[in-house]
């Protein structure tokens, strides 16, 4: 009897006195252990505190820091750490809880963007909290999230973050239950976003470092590596690196790729009530190397695992003086015993230090302005090790002066490479990541110099690979080609280049020249500071920046002030809300998508609001965003709501485009509402308040290269015929010097406003609602309907009833480095007329202003119009658009003719080895472009400038209301 | 060894043919837990393999999985009317998938249990049913060991020459046993069915088995049929049961196929 009682004693002890944490059930009053137990850490006069933010006061707060009142902050005399509150969800997280800001007191800011918990890759499989505890435990302080898996609470997950005294860095420990029925496939991990221009993972497994395989949401398990730790950093500026280690094992996975680490456990099988839990330790770290994070972690593993480390130290010279000037001049990678350990970029006195594994043997490799340019090899011997001094190749400097109408001013100088052998020798990457850029003078995302352009300020010097190079520059569109070309650099020396550029009269008197859409250091995918953004705003000699921040509003006014560029730029602050977190945004979907991005203006700047005036803008509908943001403060009935980007590739597993989130077919009428099809969510009221279509603007030209433009400019023309009149707008959408070349397209509107004091943001707002504008990367189109002396009528969303006599007048003018080759009318969306008898310029790099009218025209009204219903006209001028094909018959072209043989077919999509035997592809792309263009040619100067664009410009509609009885879109 | 144990054991009273009766056995849950068995005794010892598949992708989830299990299975009549039996998941397969994907190959869960005849009449047998199910698929547990009982009756009634009837309801019980949370769940297993036997070497049964309480207050409603046939000494029987009602996600389909060899 005693056997058969004794059993389920034994198995009632074994369940029930084991228990610890918030393993076993619901209760709210249970407490997650403390992480990393083993660990200790100690210093003089060490502090640790966690509490909740009243106030941002203390903090060092940065354009990327997201803090506010509410959130949580943890903080030692080391870093300080900020979780978000339940109710300020960012990013990736439905709820609060996860990781938005971490730095280092005194040393390094914060570039954390945003650090959360999750247990697979879908929505389905990220954690979502919904209690939150301080914990005080003396010595240990934190706070506790208790939540579950997309709020399934038979999934519970448990996290908590500790702090203490003395230590680089928080623990974590986070539980994860299985209180359903069926089993489960999880991999409990912390994911890193790191927007994919900022921070750069690093992983110290075989074949890693600052590389990884490749994988997508589809082959993920291709992906993962099992290491040590991971890392990230080499980012610019002052701000910190980071690195974690699981604490309960001696390696973890993970998976990377520019945008997003995550690290963890492996996929596993979890059967009901079993469960995992995960303990580790992030460190922060100051400065750009990874092994500023990596030192501590060497510490961590001594103690946790026994592993011994020793400090290799250096010294970096080249041409007799210290290697420095930041990441691209030197940076030095560490292999331990053939592994990939760490990263380090020199001092200001060329030294650089490190913590590795106490190896046989190690190599330090250095790269400089993007490449390898010399190993060392260092014999091991279990104690610090003194690499002594190394010496790198030299190299030379080119020194850099423009002037704008003979005064200094800020310029973009874009520096190219004369000859082949050039282009060949100081061609560079870092690491194989971001662009490729000759020559790679600064981070490509970084702030100046960044990829091969510079921003130029009075002399400015930029240290230069040796070779033979071309110098360009522009003040925006509208001002000549500033030239130096065959400018010869060698080692050692200093080069200089003169570029005199002269503001040419062409922005239409009247206009305000503004660029929509633009990002800086507020955005989690532009790693470039305030103040090199606005002098990027300055050297666009533009007048309208409207701020669009992802997810986030932002105001550069501390950059504005210091700069004097109130007087230069009407900053407005808008925000680009950007779907990031997958949801069913089709009823019954099986495939989780996004709304794609949406700009709005203005904005107000709330700095210690949780999204700095924006608002949580994730799993909502076109219209409930305008209903979110009208409730925020967004001024529905005078501001703006832009769509953007309308159609594009998927970014990061997510629709960027809002026509593609639909499947939107330009065969087909807009619908009324949804009708089962996705395609009727066009014009859909989703909650009964705003519809889908309440937009007021889309853009028809977005980016410098204008890859897509065919594309945005279908969906423009349908929504038109359909009486859906929307202003177009052309904007740069610029994150960075390198990406998208800011106010390169821009839209010139027509308002009586003045930049400065006084400037009317609804006033301006009207004239953009009303379509008063027209869209350029550089040829600049005047048209008006003229009858008479009466008041020239100008491009407007207004309908009017033409006079029977009324004229198209139409003038083209362009800087001579501007090709223009055709003007082209555009009625009911059709190309009515294409006019090429146009002057070309002599010399592209002219300054002479009598080279700037390319064409005048004049073409009776009624000539262009249907005999019956309504119309509406619009012009373009520029280069022809390149030759594109719509493959998947949805009316928006997608496919380039990319084989060059003048058609459009399977054989131009990149991923068909075959002719699909379906007449309309599933496949399709890439979109049609110019590519680059030969040297010397008349493209070529265009490029120097312009990367990889071709010249457009196109008018908002002249709209006719040829019945009278009001515009109700054209027959199709 | 368990063979020769087996072969020693004393022959059961029910009849004396291989061929497989009672209520379909195919196995919804781990361990064979509440799932359909006979109320005679008999002495034989088996071999079978076990799929199920699961579909749970749905809105915003990508998630599926295919269980395959190989099982050893050994009765031993002990007396007339008590029998003692044994399951044995020798390999358990288990593939989660999702985008990530997981899986498990090993060691299965290990069922015993014993039955006693209540009622032994010519045409009505009536088993006391007990099972407890073992958490011995040791690398399939992260940290959590689950274990099972089960106590229940088990009918088979004679409405004629060919044609018997079966009823099986039992009371089951899980926990887990660990750190995580033990959540304890008591239900029932209820079976119903039909058995058509055309001696000595086919039979079909048809029945339906629900569960009421355990995971949820209504579990499932599944149909079920078996296929047998005996050669020799052998039983041959292919199940498949195929819940169509309840709360998801649930198995779309869960199937066996085994040989059993009888000593009597």
């Amino acid at each position: 009897m005693r056997r058969v009682w004794g059993l389920p004693a034994g198995l009632l002890l074994w369940s029930g006195c084991g228990d610890t944490g918030c393993l076993s059930g619901n209760d709210l009053t249970c407490t997650v252990p403390a992480a990393c137990d083993s660990l200790a850490f100690t210093c003089d006069g060490g502090t640790a505190t966690v509490r909740v933010l009243d106030s941002l006061d203390g903090l060092p707060l940065s354009a990327q820091t997201l803090a506010s009142p509410g959130d949580i902050l943890l903080s030692n005399d080391h870093v300080w750490v900020v979780i978000d509150a339940l109710d300020h969800p960012h990013l990736f997280s439905e709820s609060g809880g996860s990781i938005i800001d971490m730095g280092t007191w005194g040393g390094a800011g914060d570039t954390m963007q945003q650090a959360f918990q999750a247990a697979g890759l879908l929505p389905s499989e990220t954690a979502v909290y919904t209690d939150v505890r301080l914990i005080d435990e003396g010595d240990v302080q934190g706070v506790q999230f208790l939540g579950s898996l997309a709020g399934n609470t038979d999934l519970a997950i448990a996290t908590r973050y500790d702090i203490r005294a003395c230590e680089p860095g928080i623990r974590v420990r986070t539980e994860l239950v299985n209180r359903g029925t069926i089993p489960r496939a999880w991999m409990l991990l912390d994911a890193f976003w790191w927007g994919g221009r900022g921070l750069l993972p690093y992983s110290p497994n075989e074949d890693g470092g600052f590389s990884w395989p490749d994988w997508d949401l589809l082959t993920i398990a291709d992906g993962f590596v099992t290491a040590p730790y991971i890392a990230s950093g080499l980012h610019d500026g002052t701000g910190a690196s980071y690195a974690t280690m699981a604490c309960d094992r001696e390696d973890f996975d993970a998976i990377h790729s520019e945008s997003v680490s995550a690290a963890g456990q492996a996929p596993v099988v979890i059967q009901p009530r079993d469960y995992l839990t995960y303990e580790r330790f992030i460190a922060a770290g100051a400065g750009p190397s990874v092994s500023a994070a990596t030192d501590p972690i060497y510490e961590l593993r001594r103690q946790l695992f026994n592993e011994p480390y020793v400090t290799v130290t250096g010294e970096l010279f080249t041409g007799g003086v210290p290697a420095t000037g930041g990441a691209l001049r030197a940076s030095v990678e560490i292999r331990a015993d053939g592994r990939p350990v760490t990263q380090v970029v020199p001092a200001t006195d060329g030294t650089f230090s490190a913590r590795v594994p106490a190896a046989a043997a190690l190599e330090l490799t250095v790269s400089s302005f993007g490449q390898e340019v010399v190993s060392f090899d260092v014999v091991g011997s279990g104690s610090d090790m003194d690499a002594g001094r190394l010496d790198i190749p030299e190299v030379g400097a080119l020194d850099i002066t423009a002037t704008l109408d003979g005064e200094q001013d800020v310029l973009l100088a874009f520096v190219l490479p004369a000859d082949d052998a050039t282009e060949a020798a100081v061609r560079g990457d870092v690491y194989g990541h971001w662009d490729t850029c000759a020559p790679l003078l600064g981070l490509p995302h970084g702030s100046s110099p960044a990829c091969n352009r510079v921003l130029v300020e009075g002399p400015t010097t930029v240290p230069i690979l040796p070779g033979v190079y071309d110098i360009f520059a522009t003040a925006g569109p509208f001002s000549s080609l500033g030239v130096a070309r065959g400018v010869q650099v060698t080692a050692g020396g200093i080069s200089s280049a003169q570029l005199e550029l002269v503001r040419f009269d062409l922005q239409p008197e009247g206009t305000l020249s503004g660029d929509f859409h633009v990002h800086g250091g507020a955005s989690w995918d532009a790693g470039m500071e305030d103040f090199d953004r606005v002098r990027a705003f300055l050297a666009a000699d533009i007048d309208v920046i409207v701020s669009t921040e992802h997810n986030a509003a932002w105001n550069y006014a501390d950059a504005i002030e210091r700069l004097g560029a109130d007087s230069r730029i009407q900053l407005i602050t808008g925000t680009e809300n950007t779907g990031i977190m997958l949801f069913d945004v089709l009823p019954e979907t099986l495939i989780p998508k996004v709304t794609g991005h949406w700009n709005f203006w203005p904005v107000v700047f709330d700095p210690e609001g949780p999204y700095r005036g924006s608002w949580w803008d994730q799993k909502a509908l076109p219209g409930e965003l305008f209903n979110r943001a009208s409730a925020a403060g967004w001024p529905a009935s005078t501001g703006i709501a832009q769509l953007n980007h309308p159609t594009s590739e998927l970014s990061v597993g997510r629709d960027f485009g809002w026509a593609d989130t639909i499947e939107l077919d330009l065969n087909r009428d807009v619908a009324d509402a949804y009708d089962g099809t996705p395609h009727s969510l066009f014009a859909d009221a989703p909650d009964g308040g705003m519809r889908n279509s309440d937009f007021h603007t889309t853009e028809v030209m977005n980016g410098t290269s204008n890859s897509y433009f065919a594309g945005y400019r279908a969906i423009w023309w349908w929504m038109l015929d359909q009486g859906l009149l929307r202003g177009g707008t052309a904007n740069s959408d610029s994150h960075t010097l390198t990406e998208n070349v800011l106010g390169t397209p821009r839209t010139l509107v027509w308002t009586d406003q003045e930049v400065g004091v006084g400037f009317n943001i609804d006033r301006f707002n009207e004239s953009v609602r009303d379509g008063r504008m027209v869209g350029t990367n550089g040829p600049v189109i005047e048209a008006s309907i003229v009858l008479g002396d009466a008041e020239p009528r100008l491009p407007s969303l207004t309908p009017f009833v033409p006079d029977a006599d009324a004229v198209l007048h139409i003038e083209v003018r362009a800087a001579p480095w501007v090709p223009v080759s055709e003007v082209r009318v555009i009625v009911n969306g059709q190309v009515m007329d294409t006019f090429t008898d146009v002057t070309v310029p002599s010399d592209p790099t002219s300054s002479s202003p009598d080279d700037l009218l390319r064409i005048e025209l004049d073409l009776p009204v009624r000539s262009l119009l249907p005999t019956t219903g309504d119309a509406w006209i619009s012009i373009e001028a520029g280069v022809a658009v390149p030759l594109s094909g719509d493959l998947d018959c949805d009316g928006i072209p997608d496919t380039g003719d990319t084989n060059g043989d003048g058609t459009v077919d399977w054989r131009d999509v990149v991923d068909l080895e075959e002719e699909p035997e379906e007449a309309c592809f599933d496949d399709t792309g890439p979109v049609a472009s110019v590519g680059d263009a030969e040297r010397d040619t008349p493209l070529w100067f265009f490029q120097t400038t312009v990367p990889k664009g071709y010249p457009a410009a196109f008018t908002n509609p002249f709209v006719f209301d040829l019945d009278g009885g009001g515009f109700e879109g054209v027959a199709r | 060894m368990i063979v020769m144990w087996i072969a020693l054991a004393s022959a059961g009273p029910c009849d004396s043919d291989p061929i497989a009766t009672g209520p379909v056995s195919v196995a919804l849950r781990d361990g064979a837990l509440g799932s359909g068995r006979r109320a005679c005794p008999r002495r034989e010892v088996g071999v079978s393999g076990h799929a199920l598949l699961l579909d749970d992708t749905g809105n915003l989830n990508i998630y599926g999985q295919i269980q395959l299990q190989g099982v050893v299975d050994a009765s031993v009549a002990v007396s007339d009317r008590v029998e003692v039996f044994a399951r044995l998941e020798a390999i358990r397969s288990q593939q989660a998938i999702s985008l990530a994907g997981a899986s498990y190959t090993g060691l299965g869960h290990t069922t015993l249990g014993v039955s006693a005849l209540l009622v032994n009449d010519v045409d009505t047998h009536v088993a006391w049913l007990n099972r407890v199910v073992l958490p011995t698929a040791v690398g399939l547990y992260r940290n959590q060991h689950p274990v099972a009982l089960e106590s229940g009756l088990s009918a088979q009634l004679d409405v004629g020459e060919a044609l018997q009837l079966y009823g099986q309801l039992s009371v089951i019980g899980s926990m887990g046993l660990g750190g995580g949370p033990t959540q304890v769940r008591v239900g029932l297993a209820p079976s119903l069915g039909a058995e058509l036997t055309v001696k000595p070497s086919f039979g079909v049964a048809v029945g339906v088995t629900s569960g009421l309480l355990h995971d949820h207050p209504f579990e499932q409603l599944s149909p079920q049929v078996s296929l047998r046939t005996a050669i020799g000494k052998v039983g041959i029987q292919l199940d498949a049961m195929v819940p169509v009602t309840g709360p998801t996600p649930r198995p779309l389909v869960v199937g066996q196929l085994g040989a059993t060899y009888r000593f009597d």
